[in-house]
């Protein structure tokens, strides 16, 4: 089972595709982490995001690109967080071209996808502000809004998340597990 | 007249393809789809021309395929904000027209208005 979960910046997607991860079936339970950790912002989110995660029973993996040869048990359950990091990784890494990244991109998830009993992937909404960054940013946004696509018609399950609430395109969140209803949920 | 927003490579050729059995060609000029309408209102404004009148003419085709442009910061500079504003204006009157209005997201189109089956 894959679901795709996006939004813009702090919308609450990452919240919700843990609870997503807390219910699913799938074990053990693995938080693949793309960030690079290097520089003070980036050290500073990702300490926010492991109290979010804290005692919760999540094992982190470091997933920064070639998720194909990530080392996952079959029947786990991942929750990849985000396909934004992830495509900057794997377009702009020492001679990487467009194609290579799409390629390692698709591997990658589907590798995933087959290796785990619930895969959720966090995901970006960054297409409509108008405006040219330049070619290499037209290019990064070009591959990730490919490979974004390509995920959501795979996946049983897609929400566009805006304040933490989900507006579900495709599938129903109690799909794992009834506690995923999308209703307001009680603090853990 | 049918109306496709949604961000920039979200799929709505593809969408307008598969669902309305449209293809690029259709989208020549004077053709019955009009893609990219947010580039033509750019044209547009560039050249001085009457959105007002672009808009019109936009609205007697059968499909409209817009991006969705309004969702980042307010630009600095006045003809950008200018694009925005005229086009998020244009979409709104081309939605009222609109028999159906679609926004596709991620490949999945989400109907916002639907007249009658379409």
């Amino acid at each position: 089972m894959t679901a795709l979960v996006y939004g813009g910046s702090a919308c609450g997607k990452s919240a919700f595709a843990e609870r997503l991860l807390a219910a699913c079936p799938g074990a053990p339970k693995y938080y693949a982490a793309c960030m690079e950790p290097s520089g003070e912002e980036a050290f500073e989110r990702i300490r926010r995001h492991r109290a979010l995660r804290a005692g919760k029973g999540f094992a982190t993996v470091e997933a920064q690109r070639s998720l194909a040869s990530l080392p996952l048990p079959p029947g786990c359950a991942v929750l990849l967080e985000c396909l934004g990091t992830l495509t900057a990784n794997e377009l702009f890494a020492p001679g990487a071209t467009p194609e290579s990244a799409l390629a390692s991109l698709r591997g990658g998830l589907s590798f995933l996808a087959r290796q785990a009993e619930t895969l959720i992937v966090v995901g970006n909404d960054v297409f409509a502000d108008g405006m040219d960054y330049g070619e290499g940013t037209r290019t990064y946004l070009r591959v990730l809004a490919a490979v974004q696509r390509e995920l959501a018609q795979e996946a049983d399950f897609v929400a566009e998340i805006v304040c933490g609430l989900p507006i579900v395109h495709k599938g129903a969140p109690e799909l794992f597990g009834p506690s995923c209803s999308g209703k307001e949920t009680a603090a853990p | 007249m049918i109306l496709i927003v949604g961000g920039a490579g979200q799929g709505k050729l593809a969408f307008a393809r598969e669902r309305f059995g449209f293809s690029g060609a259709d989208a020549a000029p004077g053709g019955p789809v009009w893609n990219d309408f947010h580039l033509a209102v750019r044209d547009c404004l560039r050249a001085g021309g009457d959105v007002a009148a672009l808009t019109e003419r936009a609205s007697r085709c059968e499909l409209v395929l817009c991006d969705e442009i309004g969702c980042g910061v307010v630009p600095i500079d006045r003809e950008e904000r200018r694009w925005r504003e005229e086009t998020g204006r244009a979409c709104q009157l081309l939605a009222q027209k609109a028999r159906a209005v679609y926004r596709v997201v991620c490949g999945i189109p989400v109907c916002l208005k639907e007249e009658e089956p379409c």
